[in-house]
């Protein structure tokens, strides 16, 4: 009897290489070793969007998507939900007023907690109107997108913060923000709408992006080393395509073979 | 008591669960396997207490907006509350594959969903109108290769110039199709050190406690 599923050796073993590169990593910061990130001007922009609508007297939006916590876009909603911590104390801390959409019911008890701590923690608990701030719109992707519009046409936020996951709505709510003059940061991995929200938002996060975002913004010196690690490891990835394309190339047989074990 | 529970308890839970299923999805041993499936139908579960929460909310908000006749908006408010309660009502009674419950979702849902998505077109120009604009070097890429695939795909590039399908495709199954595995990857390697990251508990933003 086999232990390990059947096709899914070399996944098992690229998943423990990765998970050690992260881990050594991760400990050679806490040696001592100095890891930096590069400059994500996406992330840089959130506190701009947010001191501009402190100016305009306007609201903010974040925005965590239409995913929930399980399933294939899950990470994206964790990422977004990293993303939302950040705003929602920069948010309070100056004074301001933060919109949240929600789409998934599963995301709502989360992101409501998110912001709850958040003005708990600026010594403002009262001032936190859960169904006001929190609003649940829809599970209903195109009824969520026309709730979230019109609450842009209604309340016209000064800044539209949007990491998570976004399918075909992904323009409408770009396009939408736009028209009432909102700022907007996006952030997002499908690859079908990476090119509407570039078209359409003033800074975004492109793919893996928004997966560091956590750790650029919370500046905690083990998760960016933990970037560093997974940073290693695509110079792995890179060498071993172009190393598996020639040795493809040249004919040497077994390596789709190898890969699928 | 309060810190450990606030703090450590759900870190743990996210271990305990995150590792089984890990376990569960490279292991070919038939307990674990009951073990993941038993999980997956307690967060559906939670799932649906958690849509509860949903119509609480909407409930409340709405509620007020309508005794308070909130002005531009209590219509609404109420339009909503009651195709709410209207759904609830049917769909309780008749369940989801009730014909009246059916009806309505298929006759209402249905049409203004695909209203909604074919209107992407409008704001796919009106955002083209604005991106499609000479004025960096990046921006002249952009415009010059959109007009090149708007011709690819309009009945009168080829009409005009037979190259501008081949420079068309070229585009789309080369430069398009690497730039997207490449972001692809990059993703992937993302959600790996993310899941690593949470799981071990460094990854704390989404709990609120960063």
């Amino acid at each position: 009897m086999e232990i390990i599923a059947k096709g899914k050796i070399v996944a098992l073993l690229v998943f423990v290489a990765f998970w050690i590169a992260v881990l050594v990593y991760i400990r050679l910061v806490q040696g001592g070793r100095k890891v930096e990130i590069r400059r994500l001007a996406a992330l840089d922009a959130i506190d701009e969007a947010i001191g501009r609508a402190v100016e305009m007297g306007k609201p903010i939006m974040m925005n965590p998507g239409l995913g929930s916590l399980s399933g294939t876009f899950a990470a994206d909603t964790v990422a977004g939900l990293a993303v939302l911590d950040y705003c929602s104390r920069k948010v309070i801390s100056y004074g301001a007023r933060l919109i949240v959409p929600i789409a998934q019911p599963d995301v709502m008890p989360l992101a409501s907690d998110i912001v709850r701590q958040a003005y708990l923690a600026a010594g403002k608990p009262q001032e936190f109107k859960a169904e006001e701030q929190i609003r649940y719109l829809s599970p209903d992707q195109f009824a969520w997108t026309v709730g979230i519009q019109g609450l842009a046409e209604r309340e016209k936020p000064a800044a539209n913060i949007m990491i998570g996951y976004f399918a075909a709505e992904a323009m409408i709510l770009a396009e939408s923000l736009a028209r009432v003059g909102a700022l907007q940061v996006g952030g997002l991995t499908n690859t079908f709408q990476i090119p509407f929200f570039v078209a359409s938002c003033d800074f975004v996060l492109i793919g893996e992006e928004i997966f560091a975002a956590g750790a650029y913004l919370s500046k905690d010196s083990k998760a960016i080393g933990s970037i560093a690690g997974e940073d290693l490891f695509k110079i792995v990835a890179i060498i071993t395509i172009i190393a598996g394309t020639i040795l493809s190339l040249l004919g040497v047989p077994g390596i789709p073979a190898l890969i699928q074990m | 008591m309060s810190e450990v529970l606030r703090k450590n308890v759900p870190l743990a839970i996210t271990f305990l669960i995150g590792m089984v299923l890990f376990v569960e999805w490279f292991l070919a041993v038939p307990q674990i396997g009951v073990a993941g499936t038993a999980l997956r139908d307690f967060g559906v579960t939670v799932s649906a207490f958690a849509l509860g929460l949903g119509a609480i909310n909407l409930f409340a908000l709405h509620g007020g907006h309508i005794k308070a006749r909130t002005k531009n908006q209590w219509i609404y408010s109420l339009a909503l509350l009651a195709a709410l309660l209207l759904f609830i009502i049917v769909g309780v009674q008749q369940g989801v594959q009730g014909s009246q419950y059916k009806w309505i979702y298929n006759n209402i849902i249905v049409p203004l969903s695909a209203t909604m998505y074919g209107a992407i077109g409008f704001y796919i120009a009106s955002g083209a109108y604005r991106a499609l604009r000479a004025r960096t070097k990046e921006a002249t890429v952009l415009l010059i290769t959109g007009v090149i695939l708007l011709l690819r795909n309009a009945p009168i590039g080829p009409a005009l110039w037979d190259g501008f399908p081949i420079i068309g495709s070229w585009i789309m199954d080369i430069v398009t199709t690497a730039v997207y595995r490449g972001i692809m990857m990059g993703s992937s390697l993302g959600i790996l050190a993310l899941g690593i990251r949470t799981l071990i508990g460094m990854e704390r933003g989404y709990l609120g406690r960063e």
